[in-house]
This record gives C-alpha cells, structure tokens and sequence, in this order.
C-alpha cells in the first residue's frame, strides 16, 4: 500500500461532526498557481477544469518560473555509472525523492540526504578505483603521470559538469588527486577525485540558466552546454557524453532542429531505456505493483507484471502510437491465448495493484483512469466521513456491494467520476486475471465516463473504455502534460501554454505516435529557457 | 532486566572505538574548540536523550485511557503492556492538538506535522504525496525533537537520528516526522542495514576508518570550497537550496571530529539477513524491532543524543497479519464505532505498538551507564520517550484526546531525576505544545513556549518531580 491510497471507500455518511472552527489564516488565501484550479471543494460544482490551460500564441514570455533542484537518486544512480562504471541501484541508497507533483523531483535538501551523497560517492569510488589496477583502467593512464591525470580530470569534470572545468577547479581536483596519492597511492588519489566529483554543486546540482545577473522573474535563454545537460538528463536520466557535449561546444546545438535532431539520436541510443523505463514507473505508479500483497502469487510472478509493463509502454513509446498503449495491434501485454488482449489499462500488474486484498477496487481504478489519463484531479472525501470498503458477501457482486455509496448524496458527486469508469473494469479480479463470471454471478462491465470532455460517454467493459479514450483529444492531450512533468520536473501552469501547445500540436500532426511527442519537448520555450523563481 | 537475546544487542566492550576516536582527537581541525565548548555547554551534569516514536491513525480512546489518576491508575487494554514499566511511566491523556484548526493540509497532513512542530503547513502549489490531496507544503517551523537538539545534540556525531519503517516511496508530509526548520523535512532511514552502515560501519574496520578519515576531511573540504563558489555565483533566488546544503556540509565536518561509536555499553546490533522488501508485512514486527535496536544502540554507543522513529507513516496502510489483523490499519481506522470487529482490530494495533514502546523500554533499562561517581544507571533513567499519534479518534479525524504516553526520565543537573513518574495525568482540554515545552525545560531550556504562542499555555503543571 503506498501513500496514494489515501481517500477510501465513502460508504456511509457518518452524522456530522462538530468541529471547531476554522481560523482562515493568511496561508490559507494565498494565491495558488498551478493545476490547483482543479481542486474544487466539491465535485459537483459548476465545472471541473478539463485538459489544460487555454491555448495562447506563443510567446518566449510563455515559461513559468522553476526552482533549482538536484538529481533525483534516479539519476544520480545512472550518472555515476556514466562516469565511473558504478552500479546504478547505488542511486537507491539516497533518500527518496520529493513525489508532491506526481513525478520525483529533487527539490529540497536534508542533512541525511547530504551525507548520503558522501557515503554513496565513497561506495562508487571503492568500487570503480578500489585498487590501483582499476583506478588506472578508470583514468586511462597506466603511468599514472600527472599529465595523464590532468587529462581525465578536465574530461570527466566535463561531462559530469555538464561544461569546461575551470582553471581553479581543475587545480583543486589535482591538489585533491596529490593528497591522496601522497597517503594511499594511484588508488588514494583516483578515490578522492571521485568522491569529490560526485559531491560537488555542480553536479549535484541542475545550476542551468543560474547566474548572479539573473533576477528573480528573468527569463532566461540556456546555453548550448545547458541544453545539453537537460537533453541527457531527459533522454538518458543521465549526464551527456563527449560526443553530445562536443555538439554544444562547436555550435551544433543553437537550433531547435538541432535540439530535436539531438533528441532523436539519443531516443535512438539504447541509454534512453532508463528514460522509458523510469517514465512508466513513475507515470503508472508501478512501484505499488511491487508492494502488492497477494496469496495467489509469488514475489516472483508480481515483478515480472511490472517488468511487463515497462517493457510494453517502452516498446511502444519507440516506436508506436499513445493508441497503441491502450488498444494494443500486437499481442500487448502478456495474458493467456484465449483473454481479450490487453493494453496498460487491464495489464495484470495494474488491475493487481488497483485492488484489495479480496476483491477489486472499481473506486481506485476509477480514480487511476480520471488521474493518469483525463488529468482530472478530485478533491479528497469531505471531513467527518466514516468509510469502509463493503465486506464481500455471497450473492453479491463487487458493483453491486460498492454501488450503495454512489446513490448518497454526500458521496455522490465525486463519486459519479469515479466509480462507472471503474465497474468497466470488472472482468480483471483482484490479482488481474480475466473472469466471465464473479462467483457464479452475471458480471456487469457496463459504464460511464461523466464530463470528461470529449472522453464522455457510455461503454461496457475496459476493451472500449480504453478505445473511448484512445480516440478521445483529451487522454493524449493529458498524456502531454504527463510527459511535461516527468521531463520538466515540475507542473504546468497556464504560463506554459504556448510550450503544452506546441507538443500537443506536434504529438496531433504525427498521429499521436509517442516519439513525436517526445521530441517536440525540445522545441519548446519551457525546455530552451528557464525563469528564475523571485527571491526572498 | 530484559532478556537481551531478544533485542539482538551482545554486550561487547568495542575498544577499538575508544581508540579511533583517539585518532580522531589528533586529527582535529581548528574547529575542536568549538566542538569541545559545545560539549562542555552540554556536559553540565549528566547526559540528556530524547526519542519520539509515532504510530498512526488514532487510537480507541476508552481502550486506551487508564482508569484513576496519579498515582492510583490501572492501565487500559490497550496500554497494558507498559505495566511492566509503571514506575517509570507517565500517561497524559486529555492533551489535543490545538494548532491543527490553522492552516492548510488534510487532517492526516496537519496531523502528523502539528503534532511534531504545533505550527501550521505551508501553503503549497501542487497537491502533496497522493494525487488528490490538498495543495501542501512542508511545516513551518521545527519539531520538538529538533528544538531539543539545540539544547542537547551539538556535541555528538549526529545532531539528531531518524529512522521510519514501511516508508513508501515517495517524500511527503504524511511521511515526515522530523523538521529542522520551515520547509526543511528530515527524512528518515527506512533500512535499518543502511542506518547500521551509516553508524557503525566504522566500527566493522576500525583501521580503515582511520585511514578514511583524513580522505573524508579533505573531500568535505573540497566540498565546502566548490559549494562556496557555486553559491556565489547563482541567482539570489537559487542559492538558499545551495546554502542549505553547504551548512550541511559544513555541520558534517564539524562532527566528524567528534566521538564515533564508544563506551562500555556500545555493541552494535547484529541485524541478520537483509529483508529486501522493506514494505513487507510479515517481515514488519523484525523491521520494527531492528530500528528500535538500532536508536538504542545510537543512544548507547554517544552517536546521539535525539532521535525519532517514524513507526509507520501517517494513513499508513500497514497489515498486521501476525496478530490476526489482514486488513489495512488506515482502512480499519474508518470503519464506523458500531463496527465491533474494526474496533477490536484497532484495540490489537495499538496494543501492539504499545508492546514496541515497552520493548523500546526494555532496551534501554538493560544498557547501564558508569556515572563519574562511581553509580551505575540505565539509559532509561536519563532518556525520554514519547510516544505521538497524529489523532485521537481515526474515523473521524479528531485532534481532541490525543494520546500521548512519556516513559523514562531525564537527569537534573544535580542528578536527581527532573519528571515524577509512575502517573496517570488528565489535562483535558490542554494544548500539546504545553507538553513540548515541559520537555524543552527537562532538557534544561528555559523557553515558555512551543510552536503558536496563541495554542501555548507553557508547561504541563505537576509533571516533575
């Protein structure tokens, strides 16, 4: 279970209770940006904001501030390994990651976290130049010559920089290199120098766009080695290499064509799978598959439903369309020859992860379709509600036990959005597997998507539910918007309209094929600029 | 005395640590003045510690209040297992978490924060740790814990230790225990094998730790100088992020010159086969019983004196299938009152994690401690553990009656112990930042005042001795 399951089943209205007062506090009216838009109070107001900001002509002005952030432990993982060999689950030793948007961000610090980075440095540089054999084969100088060294030190501070090291820099990582050569030999030196790298702002730190000029507000263009970084942090989750950095050093990184070109190639190398991979973990919630608790199956059964999924989505996101991922053309994600074949909707793993220990949950599968695929977030129950999941009962169906709720006024609002998306959903049992009937009893996989733009309308079962939305505009339009924030590290807001448009434009014009909405981030303003947030 | 077996702790005399640290000692920078004048700011008598361990969504309020009060109280169900520590005990019911009507944040968000800090969450602008909750920030301002470790944690390796367990994946309020200032949430360690590296590694290969030493000192230098340099060059409105974590740096090399692992009574704790998924149910009582293992050994060995232990995070869905109880804790904690099944179910729950307050207890009642006058105490008599939930009734969220229970005591200067024990206290309708201020002054701070002023009326009365 994982923090998502936070609101539960709304069963009963419990009387109200009485509660004291709420002081309204001056944090309470502060202004909030953001999709917050689409926290109503209540569901069954007037209009519950759909798919995004309004279109606006594109304006450079159009980018809405960001704060610095350092390397999710994702990436930091992938980037030792870049530059030193190390084993990228290294990363996971780092405390976890800020999740508020949805997407990991590394956007505030701690005093475990810091010291965190020392020991995980300390473990990659024991590893890759434990002795002086590896320490030589990591530097490339089997003579150990302070030239030699020099060399490697200006190269790999290039790349994990993400730019030329400094005359001062470079003198301090060979000062560094003497000390500790001068107590534990080619291997002391070599240590230190990694530790230090791994540990510096620079490549902790996403500086990009971050000068002592920049005023908060600014609007900032980066520069070639700036656009690099970001490429390869988005491509790769990972530092740049040579080849990418040599590209912003003679000019070959100044256009948008070029940055999209860029793009492709790295799309094309097999180091954007950590991309792909880290993607359909985060946007899919597949780390709740992990956790899953079942009696049916075994640890190892429950892996492999996620190691399918990941599989599939990175496979289409290659090289096929946003329909592909729900309707699949191919022989989809792994189910027996004689079940209707499934795309990520009905993939075991997530119909697992999106149930109870006993039965299914058409509530939280609801949820999940309205969250991941409309954009549509819901308030959370109103205080004061008493709930409980109904307790399975022979002669009872799960909708027929779950459907009480809906038919209350208190529950219904919120409700009517999620639970007749989830009854469609009623073939997959609470460990994925296909059922014709549920004890015995007649399944009803009818339902409803209730205003959900042009998604909305009546279907019966997950099979045309997923085609409902796969020819809907606004899931793939929501799927742009959950590409933004994975890649971007932070939420749109109406100020990126131009940069959501422009991918959404692209992703349309390319017949919702995958690769082109990913490469058309890298012409947007949101991707080629940054604003400096106000400062205190 | 406890059985020790059952703690996992051997007690075994590391003099190794006493010699490490004497390499430490002449490897000190110019900064040891200032870390031997912290220590003796602090050292004005004996020792002082301080644990906070939370468990979540509520309690059964009449399962858990004691019948009498002062002295003549007989524990409820759900207590019943701190029996065995009755001298030592303090239950202090009544107390509710005033604070919480300010503010933004669900009430499991404002909850598991106000407890801790008694100030409101900042405002934030996209919704926090679930996909629909309400747009939250972090709190506003320190934990107690934190604000104790002011008082009594400059001189050790750590400032403060925290460790959670079943933490989830993913940073959020619900999650968060300790703050060590506004917007600033510590994280705690979930895995009780990378918590043992990080405290006693150094203990495995005391001489590689020696030579590790100087290479650490020259690497936190470089790291000090590089961040300097950065900061300087960023936008004003990026260098508090960088700042923050340059004091960091900062705060790790002035305490890596103070005492590693040390003392009679510091024996590691052996910890068994690494469990590889830290969410487990069935492996969750041994998770549990690690972490508690390891603060009281952090505690023993002089790495710090502050901690806390994030149970399990607020709305947790934990499972105790090894009492009976398969569904989810946070799930069972809304089912109606009528529901008699739900209600003995939480009963089980919380009685359970009043066992791992007793054991917790016992741990450090078996760790004696030399005094320089030649008498020997436990680290119970001079350590203060407060158990903290983030509501009083789960269904319906309430901040009234929360339960608070205090075991151990803390030494006065003059060595005579600052909290009268053995008690039931009833506060109803008092503040619980009024009882963070009782443990500010037990720590030998003089503040009046703990979080809001306006929810604050200063210490808890007839709480010491």
């Amino acid at each position: 279970m994982g923090m998502w399951d936070d609101e539960r089943v709304s069963m009963t209205a419990a009387k109200p209770i009485v509660r004291q007062p709420r002081v309204s506090s001056r944090a309470n009216v502060v202004v909030r940006l953001v999709v917050a838009a689409l926290l109503c109070s209540a569901c069954d107001g007037a209009d519950l904001p759909l798919a995004g900001p309004p279109l606006r002509s594109c304006q450079t002005e159009g980018v809405s501030p960001s704060a610095l952030t350092h390397l999710t432990r994702v990436e930091f993982g992938n980037a030792a390994q870049d530059l030193f060999g190390a084993d990228p689950t290294l990363g996971s030793r780092l405390p976890i990651d800020d999740g508020t948007t949805g997407f990991e961000v590394g956007s505030s610090t701690s005093p475990l976290l810091v010291e965190q980075y020392f020991a995980v440095a300390e473990s990659v540089a024991a590893a890759s130049a434990g002795d002086d054999a590896r320490a030589q084969a990591l530097t490339g100088c089997a003579d150990a010559s302070d030239a030699c060294v020099a060399g490697y030190i200006a190269r790999v501070g290039r790349r994990a920089f993400r730019r030329e090291l400094t005359d001062a820099e470079r003198s301090d990582f060979a000062s560094l290199y003497q000390a500790g050569r001068a107590t534990g030999g080619v291997a002391g030196g070599v240590r230190l120098l990694v530790e230090a790298i791994l540990t510096s702002a620079d490549f902790v730190y996403h500086t990009e766009g971050s000068t002592t000029d920049a005023v908060g507000g600014q609007l900032v263009r980066l520069n070639p080695y700036e656009l690099a970084a970001r490429l390869a942090f988005v491509m790769w989750r990972s530092v740049p290499d040579d080849a990418l950095l040599d590209d912003a050093a003679s000019g070959r990184l100044d256009t948008s064509e070029d940055l999209v070109s860029a793009a492709q190639r790295m799309l094309e190398d097999p180091r954007s799978s950590r991309m792909l991979d880290d993607f359909s973990r985060q946007w899919l919630a597949l780390d709740r598959i992990d956790t899953a608790i079942s009696t049916d199956l075994t640890g190892a059964q429950i892996r492999m439903m996620h190691v399918d999924i990941s599989r599939y989505v990175a496979r289409v996101m290659r090289g096929g369309s946003f329909r592909d991922l729900l309707v699949p053309t191919d022989g989809g994600i792994a189910a027996a020859p004689s079940e209707p074949v499934r795309g990520v909707l009905t993939a075991p793993g997530i119909m697992l992860m999106l149930s109870r220990a006993t039965q299914t949950d058409p509530i939280h599968r609801g949820l999940f379709v309205r969250e991941r695929f409309l954009c549509q977030h819901l308030p959370p129950p109103p205080p004061g509600i008493i709930f409980s999941v109904p307790a399975t009962s022979p002669g009872l169906t799960t909708r027929q036990r779950f459907a009480v709720h809906t038919g209350q006024e208190a529950c219904a609002g919120c409700h009517t959005l999620m639970d007749p998306i989830g009854f469609g959903f009623e073939h997959y049992d609470q460990v994925g597997r296909y059922r014709e009937t549920e004890g015995g009893l007649t399944i009803d996989a009818s339902g409803e998507i209730n205003r959900g733009d042009d998604a909305s309308g009546t279907f019966d079962g997950a099979q045309e539910l997923a085609r409902r939305l796969a020819d809907s505009e606004v899931a793939p339009t929501c799927f742009a918007r959950q590409w933004f924030r994975f890649s971007m590290q932070r939420i749109e807001t109406s100020s990126d309209a131009c940069s959501i448009d422009t991918m959404t434009q692209s992703f349309q014009a390319h017949d919702f094929r995958i690769e082109a909405l990913i490469l058309s981030l890298a012409r947007t303003p949101a991707f080629q600029y940054r604003r400096i947030q106000a400062g205190d | 005395m406890s059985d020790r077996k059952s703690t996992g702790i051997t007690r075994r005399a590391l003099l190794t640590a006493a010699g490490g640290s004497a390499i430490a000692a002449s490897l000190l920078s110019p900064f040891r003045h200032l870390l031997v004048g912290r220590a003796a700011a602090d050292d004005h008598g004996p020792r002082k510690r301080f644990v906070v361990a939370f468990s979540p969504n509520g309690t059964i309020f009449d399962q858990w209040l004691p019948s009498g009060t002062g002295t003549a109280f007989t524990l409820g169900r759900i207590l019943a297992p701190l029996e065995r520590h009755r001298s030592r005990l303090n239950v202090v019911s009544g107390l509710g978490i005033h604070t919480a009507i300010r503010g933004p944040g669900d009430e499991h968000q404002r909850g598991v924060s106000h407890v801790m800090t008694a100030m409101p969450l900042l405002p934030g602008g996209m919704s926090a740790g679930c996909d629909s909750c309400p747009p939250v920030s972090w709190a506003s301002g320190p934990s107690i814990d934190q604000t104790v470790a002011d008082t009594i944690g400059q001189s050790t390796r750590l400032r403060s230790l925290e460790l959670g367990v079943a933490n989830g994946f993913r940073e959020s309020v619900k999650t968060r225990l300790a703050y060590r200032g506004a917007g600033q949430p510590l994280p705690p360690e979930s895995n009780p094998w990378s918590a043992w590296a990080r405290l006693f590694g150094d203990v495995a290969d005391p001489t590689a730790a020696m030579a590790r030493l100087a290479a650490r000192r020259s690497v936190l230098d470089h790291s000090v100088t590089d961040f300097s340099r950065v900061s300087a060059r960023l936008s004003a409105a990026d260098r508090p992020l960088l700042d923050r974590h340059l004091e960091a740096i900062r705060d790790l090399e002035l305490r890596l010159a103070a005492p590693g692992p040390q003392g009679l009574a510091c024996s590691p704790p052996v910890l068994g086969d690494e469990v590889t998924n830290l969410q487990s149910a069935d492996d969750y009582p041994r998770l549990v019983g690690l972490q508690n293992d390891i603060m009281t050994m952090a505690l023993a060995c002089g790495l710090t004196n502050v901690g806390s232990i994030l149970w399990n995070h607020s709305v947790g869905e934990q499972t105790f299938p090894f009492i009976g109880v398969s569904d989810p804790h946070h799930t069972i904690s809304h089912r109606a009152d009528t529901d008699t099944v739900a209600q003995e179910d939480l009963v089980l729950i919380n009685t359970w994690y009043a066992e791992q307050v007793a054991g917790l207890g016992d741990r450090l009642l078996a760790i004696e401690e030399p005094l320089p006058t030649g008498e020997v105490r436990t680290l119970l008599d001079s350590t203060l553990v407060v158990w903290v939930n983030e509501l009083g009734k789960g269904n319906v969220h309430s901040f009234t009656n929360v339960p608070f229970v205090l075991l151990g005591n803390i030494p006065n200067p003059d060595a005579t112990p600052h909290f009268a024990t053995g008690r039931h206290l009833s506060f109803e309708g008092g503040a619980h930042a009024d009882l963070w201020v009782s443990v500010r002054n037990a720590m030998g701070d003089p503040a009046t005042v703990f979080g809001l002023p306006d929810y604050c009326n200063g210490a808890l009365a007839g709480l010491t001795a």
